[in-house]
């Protein structure tokens, strides 16, 4: 199987999905366009390597996540991936002066039925959207496409420890977010 | 807590760990709290890719 595999309308057709996935890495629109747009170009220019093993929108997500890298990589020096987050405020939100949480952390209960799932993720892209554009950024390397470190790190140009702290920082934002969206909404 | 997700501790700061999850009543809650997020980033990628 080849050319005939797939059809530029089928590719219109995905182009939303990996849209989305662009924003949620980027953070950026315009850049989200234009990696989406290099992706879809990509896969015409090589319809003949699909072969059909894998459903097409995997394999051009696979495409997708190495121009979203490439994107990254090409404007690290513009992003800077400067924290600019207001780490005073959400750390004074979540610590007391001594160092202790505010509110005593309770267990997370699992979503179980379909439908909780398909809420608790629109809460969760929520939340995600609202880290400051590094967190944001570092975060998805790391926990949606399963960079190391140490590889965020060399893509990024970032030292370990500002990688560290960034992650740090999201995480603890991160779980702010779901305790007040979430967890700490009526029992689901 | 966090840097336990993302590379190997060195020995010394497992020591500090196990020291300051003994001593931090809440801080396993907050461990599994973190460990479940990442849970959940893969199913929510998973569904996204999918």
């Amino acid at each position: 199987m080849h050319a005939e595999t797939f059809h530029t309308q089928e590719l219109d057709a995905l182009r939303p999905s990996l849209l989305r996935i662009a924003r949620l890495h980027l953070r950026n629109d315009a850049w989200a366009e234009d990696t989406v747009s290099e992706t879809l170009l990509a896969a015409l220019e090589s319809r003949t390597v699909f072969e059909g093993r894998s459903k097409l929108k995997t394999w051009l997500v696979g495409i997708l996540k190495h121009k979203i890298i490439d994107c990254l990589r090409a404007r690290s020096r513009e992003t800077h991936l400067i924290d600019e987050g207001d780490e005073a405020e959400i750390e004074g939100t979540i610590f007391k002066d001594d160092g202790h949480y505010r509110e005593i952390p309770h267990e997370w209960s699992t979503p179980e039925t379909m439908l909780n799932r398909i809420q608790f993720f629109e809460i969760l892209e929520v939340c995600v959207d609202q880290l400051p554009v590094a967190q944001a950024r570092i975060f998805m390397l790391r926990e949606w496409m399963e960079f190391s470190t140490d590889e965020i790190c060399n893509q990024m140009t970032i030292t370990a420890t500002n990688a560290g702290v960034l992650l740090h920082r999201a995480r603890l934002r991160l779980r702010e977010c779901l305790e007040l969206r979430w967890f700490n909404e009526s029992p689901r | 807590m966090s840097a336990n997700l993302d590379r190997e501790l060195t020995s010394l700061e497992r020591i500090g760990l196990r020291l300051h999850l003994a001593i931090c009543d809440v801080c396993p809650t907050v461990v599994r709290q973190f460990e479940s997020m990442r849970k959940s980033v893969h199913e929510w990628r998973d569904g996204i890719e999918g």
